[in-house]
This record gives structure tokens, C-alpha cells and sequence, in this order.
């Protein structure tokens, strides 16, 4: 490496924004509409250019893999990748690890990491987007996950798991319970959907822990925190969902009930944190849960043309947002 | 245009209830309560009172009259109260569903009555209708109706027009605000929704362009070059925005000319090798677009179109992996090798200033990186021995197939296979009541290794010695998994498996087995397949070696 790919950024950027309103004060009001700092946008041309192009080239990597080229060797095409991988944590090195550039260059190695188990697969033929290829992709990246300490790769890595839970449900599921004329397929679904909602809340309740000691660069940035408890609580209401349309009432609504009452008080808890959107998330699962089980009750009881009943569902969806919205309007005062 | 104020800001009576995300939560369950309430109208109208479409028209036109009235007239006038924040909602809501409804009673108006109605519709909506998700929408709504009434004209090419004429009108919603702005409030969200108007139809425009024949006239060959025109304008609209900023910085505190002259050309080398492709230049304009408009909703907007645009890109069948791997390299070249420059020239002028870490935290760092490596390609190389052994050593066994095939996440196109002894396992399974996984026996023909099923695995007796041992797995319908059911193959040789009859295996003395490759009728090789230095001696291979290949 000729050049030393180094950046010298700092990751939240702040001197950037303290420059930029700093040297806008004395600009003309056009410059300062646009913000026109040259320093930031020096950052900006920086994050830009290396953001997409290593994207690009990730995505190179991935599709001369996909394309299977009988032409190369099989050990020809393992060293390569191998040799790429290697490369990139040589540069994550040079970076100096935890600056921008060290952390892109891990999070590089971590994705590329997909692409040669992908390979393994191909080679040998083995399953298709194997549960297992997304499992142990996911454990080996987690040692650069502990040196970048930046939240794209912990993404990648709750990703990664809830791809393998989905995947080991969807191939697995027959043969866990394989006993004939027992639960249909499809509860395939809900079994991943759970597990995924587990992955995530474990990924949520780690994002939320303050890291011990402040000197190690540790990013985990709100977004992270929320991405998680969002995937968590969809996940666990998408699952519910589909088992009150595969179980029998009776059963589904002993799961769904409880369920309801827990979100409600997991929405008070976030609410009184002031996490506005985990909030409003928890809400609307649990409203969307209440009117698909009144309308399954309803068709189940098949008392109402379905005209009427969706006009019924319609008045219920209407007036938990009304009764939400009072609710936290109410919160917000008391807390004020 | 004077609008009253939106409803984000009437609400912002508490810092928690005006989060966005709260006020998108009343949003939603607005919407899905009105797209309720409007579904059972429907239904009502159609199937049980049968009316009229013309008076579904007059309806859903009289629903949004209703709901302009209320929002510009009656909601204004009312204080600040929970229920306020609520019926701003169901304002909108009902707006909404009388919009859905004009253009479903428009459907019989002829094929352009619909496409046309909710062009129009939305137009007016998003100019009267003082909302930012209505304004938000509006654009998204009138590009898709543009794109169906063209084609409802039997014209093609909508998708691009509606793109180009989107990113033409964005720049003037995305200025960043004056102190007197004649557009109001309406200003962002308009351009928002343009924005991902633009994004949307860039997608259609390079992903479903043939799934309707083109006309044999001039527009056909316009056609062809649809994305190309594309990308230059795209190009052209970034260069022009790159250059208003450069012109805005006094000349003193301008970069040095050969770093703009690198930013420009890195540009230009990108659109010209990815012509075929819009999509990575689109991005690269929004995303500048977004730092001069200093917008986090574009940067998210822009950057998650990436990530569907290569998604979509690998999954397209118009150029073969190996051109688009190509594409997406020079790209990246292209853009990497811009950064590089920008590097070296920093660090010429500069005098950089190094944040020293601690050495030895760096050295602790370093180890786990360096030990994480270490682990990988202990794992790959570990997983690729044993499979290399297997390959060696193992006895080939045949078996019969019935094949079918599509492409996989990330390792690309394979053939599904279904193995024909599938129903007589499933059969045994059924009848012994074992597990769905566990080791099957077959017997091998010393003609030609074909096996057959013999039956599931007691382990109570030892095995013969024509027979083996392999591992199997049962799935959803009946599906046989033996060493993994699929055969990856090069891009575009499809074809040359089409005839595979048989699967050939290596199998291990423990179960395990491997894929080698597929035979045809007459047990020849079909392509290229896992070949290794056989071991002349190995025990379990050498016993039905004779008369085995056919080479």
C-alpha cells in the first residue's frame, strides 16, 4: 500500500458541525444556506465517494461469486477471496482500526466474509442459502465487531441472525416435528418469527447497556437501539399475526392477550424514557393486534356481512387511535 | 400560495405527542381505520346495493370536497385538543379514501378513465391540500397514474419520462428555504415525494422494461437506449448542481482546480461505464443533493435506493453476472480511485494530525483482529479439507432425478434436484414412524454405481458390501435433502443440465456425502465436475470402480 489510508475523521463529526456554523457566520447568506465549509465538505466528499465505492466493489466481489466461473480453478477462486479478505483487514490495520476508514475496511471484511462461505457452498453443493452459511457468518465477524465497535457491523450481525432463524425454521421445521397429520407448515412462520423476535430483543436489550469504560470509542448510536426494538417488536407481532390466522381462536387469543398487555407496558416504559418512535411502534402492534383479533372473532361468530364487519374493525382501529392519542398526551403531561 | 399550518405543527402543543413518530402512528392507524371504512363501503355499493360507478365517481369527488372543508375551514378554527390531532387525521384519511374512490368509479370511464382520474386527483390534492403526507404522496401518486395512462394509450417508455420530468422539477422543491418562499410548507414534502417518485420509476424504467412488448417504430429504438439517455441526463443534472455550488464559494476558498477536475471526471468515467445502469449515478446525485439540502430523510432515501437498486440488479436477467460484477468494479475503481487522489493531495498540503491511541490497546485490538482472521480461514480451510478427503475417498454412488431451478441469495443460479427414491423414503419413514432425519441404506449396482433404496438405517446390522451408508433429511413436500438438494452451476449453462438423469455422489463411511456432478441417460458427465487424484487403493471407491465411467 503505497498510500496510508488513514482518516483522520472523527466519527461523530461534531468539530465538523462546530466548524461549519463557526466559519458560516461570516458568509454571504447564500453560502450560508448551503453550507458551504470546506472542511465539511471535504468530509462529505470523503464519506462519499469511499461509502459508494466500497459499496460497488462489495457488490463485484458478490456477483463474480454468484456467476460460478467454471473457468477458475476451485483453489484459484478460495485463495483469491481469501487473499481479499486478508487485505482488508491489512487496511483496517494501516487505518489504525477505529477510524472511519479502519471500521468500513472491517466492515468490508465482515460482509466478504458471505461471499466466500457462499463459495464453500458452491463448490462442494451444498444447500442453497443454508441456515448454517448465515450462523457461522455471523459468529466469525463478531471478533472485528468488538475491535471496530461500530454499530453497521452489529447490524449486520442481528441481520445475519435473523436470515439463519428463518432459513433453519423454513428447512427444519418437518424434520423437528415430522409426526404426519401433525401442525401444518406454514407454522414454520411463526416459530421463526419468535425466534427472530428473541435475536432481536437480546441485540436490543446489549444496544440499550452503557459501554464500562468511554475510552473505547464504543458507537452505538440511537438508531442502533431503535432499528432493534423495531425489528423486535415487528418480528413478535408479525408471528402473532400469522398464528391467529393458522390456530384456533381459543388458543391464539390465550398468546395474543397477554402479549397485548405486555406491549402496553413496555409502551409506558418507553414512553417515560423518551424513546418516542419505540413507543409508537409498541402502539401500533398492539392496535393492529386488537382489531385482527376482534375481526377474527367476528368471523368466526359469523354474525355480520362483511360489508358491516369491516366497517366494525374500521370503528375499532379509529378508536384506539383516539384513545392513543389521549393516552399520550396525558403521559406527556404528567411527565412535563 | 398561503396554506394554514400543517398539522405537525398545530400539534405541537407537548415535545412527546409532536414526535414525528407519534404523529405517524395516529397516521397509520387513521389510514387503516378510513381504508377499512372504505372497504366496507365498497363493498356495500358494489356487491350488495349494486350503484352506479358514476356515482362511486360523484361520491368519492363529494368525500374529498368534504374533507377539504374540513381541513381548511372548520379544523383552523378549533383549539388545540387530543381529538384535534386525531380528526386532522381522519381528514386526511377520508381525503384519501375519496380520492380511491373516484378513481375506482372512474375505472369505467375506458382503459385511461382510472390512470387519468387519480393523475388529476392527485395534482389538485397535493396543490389544495394543506398536508405533508397528502403533498408527500401526491407526487408518488400522479407518476404511477402518468406511467398507467401512457400505457393505457398503448405508449411505452412512461417510467423514464416520469423520472426524467421528477428529477427536472426536484431541485426547485430541495432549494434550500429563503426567508420568502412563495411554495410554503408545501416546499419539502413535494419534493420528498418527487423525489422518491423519481427513485421508484427509476427501478421500474431498468427492472420491468420487458415485460410488455415495445412498438416497431422510432420509439422502440429510444427504447433501447432508455438507460443511457437516462444516465446522461442524470449525470448532467449532478455536474450542473456540483457546479451552482462551486460557483456560490468565493474563489479564494474554491478547492485547487485538479481536485475538482478530479471530482468531475470521476463522475463523468462513472456514468459513462455504467450507462447501462442509472441507478448508481441516481444515487450519487441524491445524496449530494441531500448534503446541500441537508436532509436526512433524502440520505436515508438515497442510500436505501442503493441497496434495492444492486439487489435488483443481481436478480435482473439482462446482462449476466459476469457484466455486471464488471460494472460494478469500474464503479467502484472509478469512485475509490477519486478518494485515493483526494487523499494524497490532502496529505500533501496538510500536516496530518495523528490522535495517538494507547499502544497497547492498539496491540489488543490488533491481536483480535489478527486472531478473528486466523479463525476464518482455519474454519474455510478446515471445512474445505474434510470435503477434499470425502472427494478422495469416498465410494461414488448414482442416483436417479427428476430436476426443476432458480437463483440463490448469493451464490448465484442452481438446479433444484428431487431424487426419485424421495417417495419410497417418505413411505418408510411413514410406516417405521422414524424421525425425519437420520441414515438411509441403499444398494450400489457394481454396473455403473446406481443405487437403490434398500430401506432406513436400524444400525442393528452391519452393512453388506454392496450396500452404504447416507445421511438424509426430510422436507416440505416430500423433499429428499441427502448432501444438500441443489447443483450450482455457471451462469446461462442451464441448457446443458436440462438432460441430467442422474446425481453423482461421493459417499463417506460415516454417511457423509458430497456432490459431484449430474449424469445424463447414458451415465455421461454433463459440464464440469468436482474432480480430484483418486487414490487407486481407496477401499470403498476401488470396489465398484470397473466399468464405472464412461470416459
Amino acid at each position: 500500500m503505497s498510500v496510508d489510508v488513514a482518516m483522520d475523521v472523527d466519527s461523530n463529526g461534531l468539530t465538523a458541525e462546530l466548524e461549519a456554523h463557526g466559519s458560516g457566520s461570516s458568509e454571504s447568506p447564500a453560502a450560508q444556506r448551503y453550507d458551504l465549509c470546506p472542511e465539511s465538505w471535504r468530509r462529505f466528499a470523503d464519506q462519499l465517494l469511499l461509502g459508494v465505492g466500497v459499496a460497488s466493489l462489495l457488490a463485484a466481489v458478490m456477483m463474480l461469486v454468484a456467476y460460478n466461473w467454471s473457468s477458475l480453478d476451485r483453489f484459484v477462486k478460495l485463495g483469491l477471496l481469501q487473499g481479499t479478505l486478508v487485505v482488508t483487514v491489512a487496511i483496517a490495520w494501516r487505518a489504525r482500526w477505529q477510524t472511519f476508514g479502519g471500521r468500513l475496511a472491517l466492515c468490508a471484511t465482515a460482509i466478504l466474509l458471505g461471499p466466500l462461505l457462499a463459495l464453500l457452498g458452491q463448490i462442494y453443493q451444498g444447500a442453497a442459502s443454508d441456515y448454517r452459511l448465515f450462523l457461522l457468518w455471523a459468529l466469525l465477524i463478531l471478533p472485528w465487531g468488538f475491535v471496530a465497535r461500530w454499530a453497521p457491523i452489529w447490524l449486520l450481525v442481528a441481520i445475519l441472525l435473523d436470515i439463519a432463524a428463518w432459513r433453519f425454521w423454513q428447512t427444519r421445521y418437518v424434520a423437528l416435528w415430522s409426526a404426519p397429520g401433525g401442525l401444518s407448515h406454514d407454522y414454520f412462520i411463526v416459530a421463526a418469527g419468535s425466534t427472530m423476535a428473541l435475536v432481536n430483543a437480546t441485540g436490543w436489550l446489549l444496544a440499550r447497556s452503557r459501554p464500562k469504560r468511554a475510552d473505547l470509542h464504543d458507537e452505538r448510536p440511537a438508531w442502533l437501539e431503535q432499528t432493534l426494538a423495531l425489528g423486535t417488536i415487528g418480528c413478535a407481532t408479525f408471528a402473532e399475526l400469522v398464528s391467529l390466522l393458522l390456530a384456533p381462536l381459543s388458543v391464539s387469543a390465550a398468546i395474543i392477550v397477554p402479549s397485548i398487555a405486555l406491549g402496553l407496558a413496555m409502551a409506558r416504559r418507553q414512553q417515560q424514557r423518551q424513546q418516542a418512535l419505540i413507543t409508537a411502534g409498541l402502539l401500533l402492534c398492539c392496535i393492529v393486534l386488537v382489531s385482527m383479533l376482534v375481526q377474527q372473532s367476528l368471523r368466526a361468530a359469523d354474525v355480520l356481512p362483511e360489508w358491516l364487519e369491516l366497517l366494525v374493525v374500521g370503528l375499532v382501529f379509529a378508536v384506539q387511535g383516539g384513545v392513543a392519542a389521549s393516552w399520550l398526551r396525558h403521559e406527556a403531561r404528567s411527565h412535563d | 400560495m398561503t396554506s394554514p399550518p400543517s398539522g405537525a405543527q398545530q400539534s405541537a402543543g407537548s415535545p412527546v405527542a409532536a414526535h414525528w413518530s407519534l404523529r405517524l402512528l395516529m397516521g397509520v392507524v387513521g389510514w387503516l381505520a378510513a381504508t377499512c371504512v372504505t372497504g366496507g363501503l365498497a363493498i356495500l355499493t358494489f356487491d350488495v346495493l349494486e350503484l352506479d360507478h358514476l356515482v362511486l365517481l360523484a361520491a368519492g369527488i363529494a368525500l374529498f370536497g368534504l374533507a377539504l372543508y374540513l381541513r381548511r375551514v372548520l379544523l383552523p378554527r378549533m383549539i388545540e385538543r387530543p381529538s384535534k390531532m386525531a380528526l386532522v387525521q381522519f381528514a386526511l384519511a377520508i381525503g384519501m379514501c375519496g380520492q380511491m374512490l373516484a378513481v375506482g368509479g372512474a375505472a369505467e370511464l375506458g382503459d385511461a378513465g382510472a390512470p387519468w382520474t387519480a393523475f388529476a386527483m392527485a395534482i389538485i390534492a397535493g396543490w389544495l391540500y394543506p398536508d405533508a403526507a397528502q403533498r408527500f404522496l401526491s407526487p408518488v401518486i400522479a407518476g404511477f397514474a402518468l406511467v398507467a395512462a401512457l400505457r393505457a394509450h398503448e405508449l411505452t417508455g412512461g417510467s423514464s419520462l416520469a423520472a426524467v420530468l421528477g428529477t427536472l422539477i426536484l431541485p426547485f422543491f430541495l432549494r434550500p428555504t429563503k426567508s420568502h418562499n412563495p411554495l410554503g410548507d408545501a416546499q419539502l414534502p413535494v419534493g420528498l415525494g418527487l423525489a422518491a417518485m423519481s427513485l421508484a420509476m427509476l427501478l421500474w424504467s431498468s427492472f420491468l422494461p420487458h415485460q410488455h412488448g415495445a412498438p416497431e417504430d422510432a420509439a422502440a429504438l429510444l427504447g433501447a437506449h432508455q438507460p443511457r439517455l437516462l444516465t446522461l441526463h442524470l449525470a448532467g443534472l449532478t455536474l450542473l448542481l456540483l457546479w451552482r455550488i462551486r460557483g456560490l464559494i468565493p474563489p479564494d476558498r474554491r478547492p485547487a482546480p485538479d481536485v475538482q477536475l478530479i471530482c468531475a471526471t470521476a463522475l463523468a468515467a462513472l456514468a459513462a461505464f455504467t450507462s447501462s445502469v442509472p441507478g448508481i449515478t441516481a444515487a450519487i446525485g441524491l445524496l449530494i443533493l441531500a448534503r446541500v439540502r441537508r436532509s436526512s430523510a433524502l440520505t436515508v432515501m438515497a442510500t436505501l435506493f442503493l441497496f434495492t437498486f444492486l439487489l435488483l440488479f443481481y436478480y435482473d436477467l439482462q446482462l449476466t453476472l459476469l457484466d455486471k460484477a464488471a460494472i460494478c468494479a469500474t464503479a467502484g475503481l472509478c469512485l475509490v480511485g477519486a478518494w485515493l487522489y483526494l487523499r494524497w493531495r490532502q496529505r500533501r498540503s496538510d500536516t496530518p494530525s495523528r490522535s495517538r491511541q494507547a499502544s497497547e490497546r492498539r496491540r489488543w485490538v490488533g491481536g483480535l483482529a489478527t486472531t478473528g482472521l486466523l479463525l476464518t480461514l482455519v474454519t474455510v480451510n478446515t471445512i474445505v479439507g474434510a470435503k477434499e478427503k470425502l472427494l478422495r475417498e469416498g465410494a461414488t454412488v448414482l442416483l436417479e432425478l427428476a430436476p426443476q431451478d432458480p437463483r440463490a441469495l448469493l451464490q448465484g443460479d442452481y438446479m433444484q434436484l428431487r431424487y426419485r427414491i424421495a417417495e419410497d423414503v417418505w413411505r418408510a419413514v411413514q410406516s417405521d414412524d422414524l424421525a425425519a432425519s437420520g441414515a438411509l441404506v441403499l444398494s450400489v449396482e457394481p454396473q455403473g454405481n446406481i443405487g437403490r433404496f434398500i430401506g432406513l438405517d436400524d444400525k442393528a446390522h452391519d452393512l453388506e458390501s454392496t450396500a452404504v451408508r447416507i445421511r438424509y433429511r426430510l422436507g416440505r413436500k416430500h423433499e429428499l435433502s441427502l448432501c444438500g438438494n441443489t447443483f450450482f452451476f455457471e451462469e446461462g449453462d442451464a441448457a446443458r443440465y436440462e438432460v441430467a438423469r442422474y446425481a453423482e455422489l461421493r459417499v463417506g463411511e460415516t454417511g457423509d456425502c458430497i456432490l459431484v456432478g449430474l449424469k445424463n441417460a447414458k451415465l455421461q458427465r454433463l459440464g464440469k465436475q468436482l474432480e480430484t487424484n483418486r487414490p487407486v487403493d481407496s477401499k470403498l471407491a476401488s470396489q465398484r470402480k470397473r466399468g464405472t465411467d464412461p470416459r
